[in-house]
């Protein structure tokens, strides 16, 4: 592509030359022009390729164009034709100010300009701004407005028992009957049982943080209580003094700066094995939204270093992957996420 | 600055300097005590003495204070005034005459009770005053609400004094406070600080007592927000920063009443928009988003055809709402204008030069802002106009519309909205392949073409909360046929005033807004714009904000350049020297490295434009885990 444009540029050369010979008996020279087209300022109008600026040269048809001569007449049409009524664009040029050599050289350079117009189907590019603009319209909502939104459907109150069980249905069961368990109230979260097995379970309203609306019931094993948790415990808290999205990302920034939180110096788990979950404000129902997922402390894990990326993950949706969106996730607190049970299941389909 | 009797007394500038261990900063030129604004002093014009410049030099040591200077210090009270008002942001660059208020912003309001600074408001690190108030001018384009920027006394207030002017000129609601201490430096204070801004504030005032500052701030911040909007100014004097408040309460804030249109006339808005066979509603730049929803509601309520001038600034109607754009018939029987034309009816709110001559009492007569100045307006033909803000208006020409729906209007105006929504659909695609027939010309051109910059980008961004902060007109302004501009945010506009030196720095207010609302700022920053304050770079790293600078670099102020050519031209003297001050070339200067300097990443000079896409898909990265990034793309002129 490259070389034909190059034999294009060439061939553009010599005719503009030769056809300036033949104008005017003098061989021009489009390497000085080249070197005139910058000194003089051409390209401040004109582009450095003369097809771009607000006036562009090539594939204008302009008569101006057609030959030197007719060149070098528009330059001193202003100054020697019409002195006092100088164009409000286009300077005067009288041969003081540019010699008729000079100007040749300078249109025997405008000539090599090649106008370049790639066919927009072969620009992917283009392609995918005229593919954008196709898709369907829907809202203008910012996306603060989406996290207002979702704040507002995680802070609402369940009733009590239903939120302990479902606190604690992210927990394996020979874990559940001895694990704590906080419900979300008023004023935050409030611990309702003390359990003795070093598992916490609540109904985590983070989700607010990174786009999402869902709630998530979680377990954390006893590094996690004394870690993840009172980071949840404060989303929780200002959630429900219905402080901003800024106000609570601001806290959490700022307790992990003070010390008052800290991420987890050991590998742990924290249990969701009830996904995901929906409420569906109109009937009360909740509803399973993703499947139920072990997650395992990650500081300073990366996806790289377990083998992960996006092409692999929609090949392979159990694929492990580290998640740094929730609450405290820039501050260590992330999880290595494993979806369980249903790995590679496509390899065994059910007869 | 004199005190009333009744204030309760605490130790003053003059008190505390009297006790500093080192002696160094007696005061040579203290104001005569009650002097009073516009009174002159007989020694203003003498210079600071060695002591006083070795202070703030940072070669002296502060005065020692009591070890117990105030159980609640005044501007404790100003921060907390400053919080109730909402304000997220103060952006100061560091000064003698805020040292009591810059310390309740960093200390004083932890609602959390812990160690870190105080964070609302923020204290933002500025390099440069003007910098401070171009955030401040950025946040509020991009919020609808002002940010303030705190400005040391006298020498401060005048480095910011371009920006306010530009803010100013444009209509944008910012809270500046300037310090003033009388005790200290006599060059930087002054009897009517104000009145060095007067010609180009709304509104300023220089309170006498603690309570009169928190009124002021409190009234500085509704006058702010009062169409016509506009930067207004509290000078507080450094003694009632440091006075103890004893019991002294913030005094209840009332926002702005900004009237709208009577029930009459919204009654027969909402007749015209129902009754019309085809109605057309043209949508200029509103106050706040709020605002900007109101507009949809009012559009798909009545099933109007829409104008918007969303491409040319914030808080207009969403370029690709399916009702905005001519519609399947532009024989408009009834045209609503909100602060716009061309309209049958116009509802039109006051605009700064309207109220400009009645700040000028200087006498300076901004061209622009005189009566006598030349009418300009972009608002096209208007049958009727109604003085009135347009924004205030709707809510209540939507309730008269409810009340006169029917069910065979409702019927109508959903067959008309089909019919716009597939005709706008057509237009809209129909002008976006003609735009890109036309970008594809010098689509491979070296240096690169401005468009292919909007071209490239646009792809990475499309399906993001995004922020076009910077003004568009030198590089051509690709985005308004390329880019679709769907939030009140999208575009921020231009400068204002045509002041230089403002992309980077509104960009970071945007910035600002945007770090805690999952937005990114795009900023296309042109070349000599960026050299007059570069240290808003700092401010972004400093900060974390999410801003993506890709320098528009033409190597020139360039637009200086053309008319240099052509005055050159018109005098028959050649162009061959209007590169001399017009250009930045030898050397030319490497904004890489500069970011470098200033401790963000990036990358370039880029000539090639195939390299740009791989370029910005790494910028665009970057800012989305709130790190600034920058691009430097040398460019086609334009």
């Amino acid at each position: 592509m490259n070389a034909l444009r190059t034999l294009a540029l060439a061939w553009a050369v010599m005719s503009a030359v030769e056809l300036a010979v033949a104008q005017t008996g003098a061989a021009l020279n489009p390497v000085r022009g080249k070197q005139l087209y910058y000194d003089h300022g051409c390209y401040g109008c004109h582009g450095f390729n003369g097809e771009t600026g607000v006036r562009r040269l090539v594939g204008t048809g302009s008569s101006t164009l057609e030959s030197a001569d007719a060149f070098v007449a528009f330059l001193r049409l202003r100054a020697d034709a019409k002195p006092l009524l100088p164009s409000a664009t286009m300077p005067s040029y009288p041969v003081t100010a540019l010699s008729d050599a000079d100007a040749r050289d300078i249109y025997s350079y405008v000539h090599t300009f090649v106008l370049h117009e790639p066919d927009p189907k072969g620009i992917g590019t283009l392609q995918s701004i005229v593919d954008s603009a196709k898709a369907p319209y829907t809202s203008v909502a910012t996306a603060q407005d989406k996290v207002t939104d979702a704040m507002a459907r995680l802070n609402v109150l369940l009733p009590r028992e239903a939120e302990q069980t479902l606190a604690l249905s992210a927990a394996p069961e020979h874990l559940r009957a001895n694990a704590s368990v906080y419900v979300y109230g008023a004023h935050g979260f409030e611990r309702v049982h003390r359990g003795t097995n070093g598992f916490v379970c609540l109904v985590n309203r983070d989700a607010f943080l990174y786009g999402d609306a869902h709630f998530k019931p979680t377990c954390w094993d006893a590094g996690g209580e004394a870690t993840y948790v009172p980071v949840m415990l404060k989303v929780g808290e200002m959630l429900a003094a219905r402080e901003s999205a800024e106000a609570i990302r601001t806290a959490i920034d700022s307790g992990f700066e003070s010390g008052r939180f800290h991420a987890p110096d050991s590998s742990g788990v924290a249990y969701m094995l009830a996904g995901d979950v929906d409420l569906d404000p109109a009937t009360g129902l909740v509803r399973q939204a993703s499947p139920g997922h072990y997650m395992f402390y990650a500081n300073h894990a990366t996806n790289a270093q377990l083998g992960f990326t996006p092409d692999a993950k929609r090949n392979d949706p159990t694929l492990p992957v580290v998640s740094t969106a929730g609450a405290g996730g820039a501050h260590g607190l992330s999880y290595i996420i494993v979806v369980p049970g249903q790995a590679h299941a496509h390899d065994h389909p059910k007869d | 600055m004199s005190r009333k009797e009744d204030e309760p007394a605490a130790p003053g500038r003059r008190e505390f300097l009297k006790g500093a261990a080192t002696g160094a900063a007696s005061i040579a030129m203290a104001a005569p005590a009650g002097a009073a604004p516009g009174q002159v002093h007989d020694r203003a014009a003498a210079p600071p003495t060695p002591q006083q410049l070795a202070r703030d030099a940072g070669t002296a040591s502060p005065p020692q204070i009591p070890a117990q200077a105030t159980q609640r210090p005044g501007s404790d009270l100003m921060v907390q005034t400053l919080k109730e008002l909402g304000v997220e942001f103060v952006a100061a660059n560091p000064g003698s005459s805020f040292e009591g208020l810059q310390e309740s912003l960093i200390n004083y309001g932890d609602p959390r009770g812990g160690h870190p600074p105080n964070s609302m408001p923020e204290l933002i690190t500025a390099l440069h005053e003007e910098t401070a108030v171009d955030m401040a001018n950025g946040y509020a384009r991009a919020e609808g609400k002002p940010m303030c920027a705190l400005l040391h006394g006298t020498i401060g207030l005048q480095h910011a004094s371009m920006a306010i002017y530009q803010a100013y000129y444009g209509g944008t609601p910012l809270l500046l406070i300037a310090g003033r201490d009388d005790g200290f430096i006599q060059a930087h204070t002054a009897n009517d600080m104000g009145a060095m801004v007067r010609s180009f504030t709304k509104w300023d005032a220089q309170p006498t007592t603690l309570a009169g500052c928190l009124e002021a701030l409190q009234e500085a911040y509704r006058q702010a927000l009062t169409p016509p909007t506009g930067p207004t100014l509290v000078v507080i004097d450094t003694e009632l920063q440091k006075q103890d408040a004893g019991n002294l309460a913030i005094p209840k804030y009332t926002p702005p009443t900004i009237g709208g249109v009577d029930s009459t006339t919204a009654h027969e808005i909402a007749e015209g928009l129902l009754s019309a066979t085809n109605p057309h509603i043209n949508v200029g730049q509103l106050r706040t988003p709020e605002g900007v929803r109101n507009a949809v509601e009012l559009a798909e309520l009545t099933g109007a055809s829409i104008g918007t001038k969303a491409t040319s600034g914030p808080m207009s109607f969403p370029q690709r709402h399916p009702l905005c754009g001519p519609g399947a018939n532009t024989q408009y029987d009834f045209t609503l204008g909100l602060e716009t034309g061309p309209a049958t009816l116009a509802l039109i709110g006051p605009r700064m030069a309207a109220v400009a001559s009645s700040r000028d009492r200087a006498g300076v007569g901004f061209g622009g802002l005189r009566s006598t100045a030349p009418v300009s307006s972009t608002d096209g033909a208007i049958d009727r106009r109604i003085a009135v803000d347009a924004e205030a208006s709707i809510p209540d020409i939507i309730r008269a519309a409810r009340r006169l729906m029917t069910h065979g209007r409702r019927r109508v105006i959903a067959e008309r909205s089909l019919k716009h929504a597939s005709a706008n659909r057509k237009a809209t695609l129909s002008a976006l392949n003609k735009a890109i027939d036309a970008k594809r010309v010098g689509w491979d051109a070296m240096p690169v073409s401005t468009a292919r910059i909007y071209a490239e980008l646009w792809p990475l961004i499309v399906n993001e909360d995004w922020c076009l902060a910077s003004p568009s007109a030198f590089s051509s302004a690709h985005h308004r046929e390329l880019w679709s501009h769907d939030r009140p945010h999208s575009y921020l506009g231009p400068q204002g005033a045509g002041g230089m030196g403002y992309g980077a720095g509104a960009s970071g207010g945007a910035a600002l807004a945007a770090r805690r609302r999952g937005r990114i700022v795009v900023n296309i920053q042109t070349d000599g714009d960026l050299n007059y304050a570069p240290g808003v770079l700092w401010t972004a790293v400093h900060h974390h904000l999410p801003m993506l600078t890709i320098m528009h670099n033409n190597r020139a102020w360039h637009q200086e350049l053309m008319f240099l050519e052509f005055m050159a031209g018109a005098r028959g003297r050649g162009t061959d020297r209007a590169s001399i001050g017009s250009t930045l070339r030898d050397p030319f200067i490497d904004y890489r490295k500069m970011a470098e300097a200033y401790g963000m990443s990036g990358e370039g000079p880029i000539e090639n434009p195939t390299l740009l896409q791989a370029a910005f898909r790494r910028g665009v990265d970057a800012v989305k885990r709130g790190a600034p990034y920058l691009i430097d793309v040398v460019t086609q002129p334009r």
